[in-house]
């Protein structure tokens, strides 16, 4: 029987054309009724569930709710609109509305309930969207980062629409590039040539963000149509693409995939046009602060990159210090390069963490640039265009790669994006400056090619004022070098050994020197000093003063009246210029010398027993500035076998300490060092000048071999 | 070589007595970096050379040819004007040993404290 009980038949006319399912069941919940509505809606016939438990169509977790439902029915009440959850013959859920009323016997009793079900999935799926549509909305309005708003949409808009997959795409500024932003449910192969293609590319995606309108694929054969998609993810066979764009600007895409071929009707259309145009709206807030963001920093950046960049007039260490400052304000790791003619070196690398920046070092030690590779900074030095490289692929890393061990550091790196600059100077490209991404997964853009290209230019300024610089420091020392002796005099009894040691790479050459006079008579003059200041006007000051000291001394002056001249042409020539000077007379046949010392630190003798002494007296100021210079000469002997050591200060001075504790470690050097000149002075140096580069240094070593070394050798 | 920043503080004492020295006491280290500033501190008063002068440089704990370059051409302004100009060395230390191996402290009465230079000075 397919009707209630005891129904009249105007009744049952009615309970058979009915549009909602009609089902009555006994008080033990056994289904007495069932109309054709009710067939319609739960796939059951009536003959198949009339006389089973009504709970064949309650789902697993109701069946308790099912039985408060029946207690409450035999205590005689009745349920109005109650929205139930009901499981069909083929086992997919559906949603509807009950009302159930109590059955009376003749003796009034409850004997069972009639049940009126009315479908309400598609209201509940509606209502389920616009939940879903205003959340997104309110997660949305909140300030979010570009891969938080995609994975938002994300997670509201696949379960609206039971996708299997989903992805969010974003055009690059330029328009020229995808790239994938956020994905769920495509396998890893299937996605892996997507995460970045061109915009020509013939699939779905691209068509819906050229044409700015969505595409909708729900069958199979719709999708066969696009070449690209060949072999890509032949599981899906339906797919809904929506454009995300603001005011007619395309910014990128969502995509869902299906794995069974769907409809897709107005409601779940019109949801995924507002979701999308909701995504659009923050995906174009969200670029809007990272570009206001990024324009920021990147001020920022330039005022403290120029401040960096002028610190130094040493090229590797403006260099070094422009790498430092761009990690982590652009990049993740920067490395500059220069072209070194016969080889690409690796002046500088930075990378924000300490172990990749081991890494990195390694990888410029082992697999330095090279000229004759095609791609990369030799291609960038070779034609001085720079390369953008949005999304660094590991088939780039597999075709750049000199062998495994290469390419297993490569993949290490875990490379994003890049950035290869030219580093031009004097109108020449000089080497390149690459900044690269990975922690960060930053992708670079057109946007950060042409801030990397500014500061590239600043870079090349810093490098030819370090070149200037560098030649100008090479003229001073040149031109100091030419003022010097060219060679020593050879005087019988005497053993001559100079250095002149030129200060550090931060200083300026200065004016220090040394002579040795043969004065024709058997006695020669030896001087060293020391003109205050640096450059090339200390260096001229210096030569004018040396040929001054020979004149002086070749018209037989004492060493006081050779200084006491010098000092009086300087009050005449030199202005406020001011100069130290040790300035000795030696008979090498006796040994007997004379000396004076204007401002200079006492020269010292080794005698033959080993023993260090000092050449102490006969001490005055400087020469120079002073009105008036009271000069003396003292006298010493220094006894055949002798070794005389005379410096300029550069080589004991330290700074915050005192002059006499470098003087005592000299002393006690030239006692240590060997008897010959050139192994002695060699020797020195060795030991003293390490810790003496702030200061030109100036020495002279002689040794006195007497008159009986004068006899056949 | 990194960037050395070099800071001296430099004291200007008038005299107390008439006709008494002018003093500058000079604290830190006295380099190329700092002999400009040094120089136009104690030039106008060494050249105006009405009165003399006392540098004291007990603070002093490092001085190099551009500190002494200031030194002899305050000696030598005063010189000019008649004056006298002193220097004050605290005994062993680097600037007195410095000064005298260079033979400055031969150019320059020199005394071991401030009060024994103005006392001396002082007319």
């Amino acid at each position: 029987m397919n009707v209630a009980l005891g129904a009249p038949a105007h009744a049952r006319a009615i309970i058979e054309s009915s549009e909602d399912a009609i089902i009555s069941k006994d008080r033990e919940a056994l289904v007495t009724s069932w109309n054709p509505a009710a067939e319609r809606l739960y796939g059951w016939k009536a003959e198949e569930v009339i006389g089973r438990p009504i709970s064949v169509i309650v789902p697993e977790h109701l069946k308790g709710e099912e039985l408060e439902i029946l207690e409450r029915i035999a205590a005689g009440e009745r349920l109005d609109h109650y929205e139930a959850e009901r499981v069909r013959k083929d086992g997919t859920p559906v949603f509807v509305s009950l009302t159930v009323s109590p059955i009376n016997d003749d003796a009034g009793e409850v004997a069972g309930a009639a049940v009126i079900a009315r479908d309400i999935t598609e209201q509940r799926r509606a209502q389920e969207r616009a939940d879903r549509l205003q959340r997104l909305t309110a997660s949305l309005a909140r300030e979010v980062s570009l891969e938080r708003a995609a994975n938002l949409v994300l997670d509201e808009a696949m379960p609206a629409l039971g996708a299997d997959a989903g992805a969010v795409s974003l055009l690059s500024e330029d328009g020229g590039t995808v790239a994938m932003m956020s994905r769920r449910g495509y396998s890893k192969q299937g996605v892996e040539k997507w995460q970045e293609f061109p915009v020509t590319a013939d699939v779905p995606v691209t068509e819906a963000m050229r044409e700015d309108r969505p595409v909708w694929a729900g069958r199979a054969a719709d999708l066969e149509r696009y070449r690209d998609l060949a072999g890509a993810d032949i599981k899906l066979s339906a797919s809904a693409i929506l454009p995300l764009s603001v005011e007619n600007q395309v910014l990128g895409a969502i995509a869902l995939s299906f794995r069974d071929e769907r409809e897709f009707n107005s409601h779940e259309r019109a949801f995924l046009l507002a979701a999308s145009q909701q995504a659009a709206n923050a995906v174009a807030r969200a670029r809007l602060r990272e570009s206001e963001r990024r324009a920021r920093d990147r001020l920022a950046f330039l005022a403290q990159a120029s401040e960096v960049l002028a610190s130094s007039l040493d090229l590797d260490t403006t260099l070094r210090r422009l790498a430092r400052v761009a990690v982590p304000a652009l990049a993740d790791w920067c490395a500059v390069h220069l072209d070194d003619g016969d080889v690409i070196r690796t002046a500088a690398v930075a990378h924000v963490d300490p172990g990749k920046a081991r890494l990195a070092e390694e990888l410029a030690e082992s697999f330095p640039a090279r000229h004759d590779e095609s791609g990369g900074v030799a291609q960038v030095i070779r034609t001085g265009e720079a390369q953008l490289i949005t999304h660094v692929t590991d088939e780039m890393l597999a075709a750049g790669a000199r062998g495994e061990e290469h390419l297993r550091v490569l993949r290490e790196m875990d490379f994003c994006s890049a950035i290869i600059v030219p580093l031009v100077a004097g109108g020449g490209t000089r080497g390149a400056v690459t900044l690269v991404t990975s922690e960060s997964e930053v992708r670079f853009g057109s946007e950060d090619l042409r801030f990397a290209g500014e500061l590239a230019r600043h870079a090349g300024f810093a490098v030819e004022n370090a070149e200037r610089f560098s030649q100008q420091r090479n003229a001073a020392i040149t031109l100091q070098r030419a003022l010097l002796p060219a060679r020593i005099p050879s005087i019988p009894g005497t053993e001559f050994a100079v250095r002149y040691l030129p200060a550090g790479l931060d200083a300026e050459a200065g004016g220090d020197w040394y002579d040795v006079i043969d004065l024709g008579d058997g006695t020669a003059v030896i001087s060293i000093g020391d003109v205050a200041g640096t450059g090339i006007a200390a260096a001229s000051v210096m030569g004018r003063l040396r040929t001054a000291i020979r004149a002086y001394a070749l018209e037989g002056h004492p060493p006081d009246g050779v200084i006491g001249r010098l000092h009086g042409l300087m009050g005449d020539f030199e202005d406020d210029q001011m100069a130290t000077i040790f300035y000795l007379r030696i008979d090498p046949t006796t040994g007997f010398a004379e000396y004076t010392r204007a401002g200079h630190p006492p020269a010292l003798v080794r005698e033959p027993d080993g023993t260090v002494r000092e050449l102490a007296g006969a001490g005055a100021p400087p020469v120079g500035i002073l009105r008036e210079l009271d000069l003396k000469t003292a006298t010493t002997t220094v006894v055949p076998g002798s070794l005389l050591l005379l410096y300029t200060d550069g080589l004991i001075e330290r700074r915050s300490e005192r002059l006499d504790l470098g003087l005592e470690q000299l002393k006690a050097t030239l006692a240590e060092a060997p008897a010959e000149t050139v192994p002695c002075i060699d020797f020195l140096v060795r030991r003293m000048a390490p810790q003496a580069d702030v200061d030109d240094v100036a020495l002279l070593v002689a040794r006195v071999k007497g008159a009986q070394a004068d006899g056949p050798a | 070589m990194d960037e050395q920043t070099t800071e001296i503080k430099i004291e200007r004492i008038d005299p107390a007595a008439a006709g008494g020295p002018l003093t500058f006491a000079i604290s830190g280290e006295i380099d190329l970096a700092v002999a400009d500033e040094l120089t136009e501190a104690i030039e106008p008063a060494a050249s105006a050379g009405s009165q003399p002068l006392v540098i004291d440089l007990v603070g002093t704990s490092f001085i190099d040819s551009s500190g002494i370059r200031v030194l002899l051409k305050a000696h030598r302004l005063l010189a000019e004007a008649g004056e006298q100009c002193a220097l004050v060395l605290a005994p062993g230390s680097v600037a007195e040993r410095t000064l005298e191996l260079t033979g400055v402290t031969d150019a320059f009465p020199t005394f071991p404290s401030r009060e024994a230079a103005v006392a001396e000075l002082t007319p």
